[in-house]
């Protein structure tokens, strides 16, 4: 989660001459970095928060929030596997954004080749049941993410609103709005497929796409209508929860990734 | 039931043929009823503290916590209403209302899950819900923190306490230690269990006899000190629940219409009643479990109905109000 600290303590160790808990690797400043930038696109077009766009059912459409958990992240090679970060909360209003999280995250990774990114939707049953008020406000699991369910003690997975215009009148008067959670909507594990080669000193930049239209009107699998099922959170009663579970599958289905 | 007609027949033994010293020390093992039977949990990153009770308090009262400065905790868990409010649904920010009934937290430190499907673990993360609540306090712990850090006397108080500012950690441990101090059990009933045979009325006595009775079951819900055993059940109060309570969180159609059994201590200062405040008197409520409830499908079997005089439900009423603590005023 957050590599720097880990240098530091790696580098303290070593300071103060404790052999005992010596990491499996030690990464470096000077080894390469890899930057996961993640964006919401709709028909190849970069939506950002506040961006006014029509999307691929001709909804003319803005976007709110788009601020989504995800855990494990683990970048695989041939041989090597290499854990980015146990954590992360993506805020795709980026850098400056009111959480204060961030849509683009570096790591440091030793060289090689790499052909899988790996990372699970949502929390782990344990992280899910974390006290946010213990945790210092840079982590991802503390209250400034904006992300605690208060009345149930446990996280949103992921959290996307927008406003729609419905009846064509220029105005974006209805609200779109998923808050889904709960542990039976972790998807775990899913990999990602790409290629990256990289060499020492250098930096690379994976773009991470969350396709708006894959998300509500894929090719293959459950659409949703959203002139008629505009405003879900996970738990409200039967129908959120299905129309939940729907958005989770395809959201993670519409995660792909470019490099450069 | 069978504990207090035992318990019955031991308090009238003791006043004719026992000291009270002898009779307080047998009631203290047989009787399962006195709030000092109960073990409350602290949490071991929160030990109690007259300094920290003392700044929770203050917060508790303080308007600030909330987005216009309208509300503190204290405006819907009024103090001379055991911490309850006397509406259905309290006034939030604006023109708001909160979505539930406000309940009483005297006692509430004993709980082992708050709010009405229990989904709140801690009385430490209770804190958070109703400052984020948009319907409630709608500031946000975060923010609440960044204004109590700007006023030099909380400046001043959170440094004395904690040795720190306003965190979401300070704010919602010194909120909870407050709460775990607001403690009843003085109440008629309870110096009747103490041995006092006439702290609480013959009538009220029977009224207790018909509570604990098999005719009427009350207490296979709330039993024990709080009167509550703190289970999430469906009392039958509609056939079809608009707030479904304990599925919101389960999304189990078995769990809906489920809410916590509350405690029944101060019953007569927590109008109005249920998490809708549906109910004004404890006449309504009789009246409810007499009818047998509205059969919704999982209504719990013991809510099956029963016959009561008028004079039987007086008295019932006479026990359930000799349950108040009349410390709270
Ligand atoms: C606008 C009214 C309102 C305000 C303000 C308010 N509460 Fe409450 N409180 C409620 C309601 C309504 C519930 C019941 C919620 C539920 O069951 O979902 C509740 C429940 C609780 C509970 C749980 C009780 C139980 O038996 O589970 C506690 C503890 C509590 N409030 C403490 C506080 C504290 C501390 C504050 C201030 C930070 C506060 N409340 C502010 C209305 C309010
Ligand atoms: C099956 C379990 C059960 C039984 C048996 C039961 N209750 Fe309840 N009681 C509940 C639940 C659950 C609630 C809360 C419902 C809600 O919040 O909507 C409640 C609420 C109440 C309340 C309102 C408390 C408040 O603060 O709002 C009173 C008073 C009450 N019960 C009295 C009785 C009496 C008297 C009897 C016996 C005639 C009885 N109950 C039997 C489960 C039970």
């Amino acid at each position: 989660m957050n590599l720097s600290k880990y240098i530091l303590i790696v580098l303290l160790s070593a300071l103060i001459g404790c052999k005992s808990e010596v990491p499996p690797f030690e990464l470096i400043e000077q080894d390469p970095k890899v930057v996961l930038t993640f964006n919401l696109v709709s028909q190849g077009q970069e939506i950002a928060v506040g961006d006014e766009f029509v999307d691929s059912q001709q909804w003319p459409l803005t976007l709110s929030t788009l601020k989504m958990y995800l855990s494990d992240i683990i970048l695989l090679g041939a041989s090597e596997e290499t854990k980015l970060a146990d954590v992360e909360l993506v805020d795709i209003a980026g850098k400056g954004s009111a959480t204060g999280f961030n849509s683009s995250y570096s790591y440091i990774i030793p060289e090689g080749d790499y052909d899988q990114l790996r990372m699970s939707i949502g929390l782990p049953s344990d992280l899910n049941a974390t006290d946010p008020t213990v945790m210092p406000a840079s982590d991802p699991l503390s209250l400034q993410g904006a992300m605690y369910w208060d009345w149930a003690t446990m996280y949103v997975f992921i959290m996307m609103e927008a406003r729609i215009d419905t009846n064509s009148d220029l105005e974006y008067d209805d609200n779109i709005a998923f808050h889904t959670g709960l542990d039976t909507l972790f998807r775990s594990e899913r990999s990602y497929a790409l290629t990256l080669d990289i060499p020492a000193f250098a930096k690379d930049t994976l773009h991470i796409d969350i396709d708006w239209d894959k998300i509500f009107h894929p090719a293959d699998g459950k659409r949703i209508d959203l002139s008629t099922t505009p405003f879900f959170h996970a738990n409200v009663d039967e129908d959120a929860l299905a129309a939940s579970r729907i958005f989770t599958d395809n959201f993670v289905k519409s995660i792909s990734i470019r490099e450069q | 039931m069978k504990q207090v007609a035992l318990y019955l027949s031991i308090v009238f033994v003791s006043v004719s043929c026992s000291t009270k010293k002898e009779t307080d020390a047998v009631l203290k093992i047989i009787n399962p009823l006195s709030i000092e039977s109960l073990k409350m949990e602290i949490p071991e990153n929160n030990p109690q503290s007259e300094s920290k009770i003392r700044l929770g308090a203050r917060l508790f009262f303080e308007p600030a916590l909330s987005r216009d400065s309208s509300i503190s905790c204290g405006s819907c868990h009024l103090k001379e209403y055991a911490f309850s409010d006397t509406v259905a649904l309290s006034d939030g920010v604006g023109n708001k209302k909160a979505a539930r009934n406000s309940p009483t937290i005297v006692n509430v430190g004993y709980q082992p899950h708050f709010m009405s499907e229990g989904g709140v673990k801690t009385l430490e993360l209770q804190v958070i819900a109703p400052l984020e609540n948009e319907d409630e306090m709608a500031l946000g712990v975060i923010e609440a923190c960044r204004r109590l850090n700007q006023i030099p006397y909380y400046q001043d108080f959170f440094q004395r306490v904690w040795g720190d500012s306003a965190t979401p950690f300070t704010l919602t441990r010194s909120l909870a230690s407050f709460e775990r101090s607001i403690v009843g059990g003085k109440s008629p009933f309870d110096d009747f269990i103490d041995g006092d045979s006439a702290a609480i009325s013959k009538n009220a006595i029977n009224g207790m006899s018909l509570f604990y009775s098999d005719r009427l079951a009350c207490n296979t819900c709330h039993s024990g000190p709080l009167l509550t055993n703190f289970k999430i059940e469906n009392n039958g109060l509609a056939a079809e629940y608009g707030d479904n309570g304990l599925f919101r969180l389960t999304l189990d159609p078995e769990d809906k219409g489920k809410f916590k059994v509350p405690s029944l201590r101060n019953i007569s200062k927590t109008f109005p009643y249920m998490h809708d405040g549906r109910f004004k008197t404890l006449d309504e409520v009789i009246d409810h479990y007499a009818r047998g409830g509205e059969s919704h499908p999982n209504q719990h079997q013991a809510i099956n109905g029963f016959e009561l005089t008028d004079r039987e439900k007086n008295d019932l009423i006479d026990f359930l109000e000799s349950l108040t603590d009349n410390r709270f005023q």
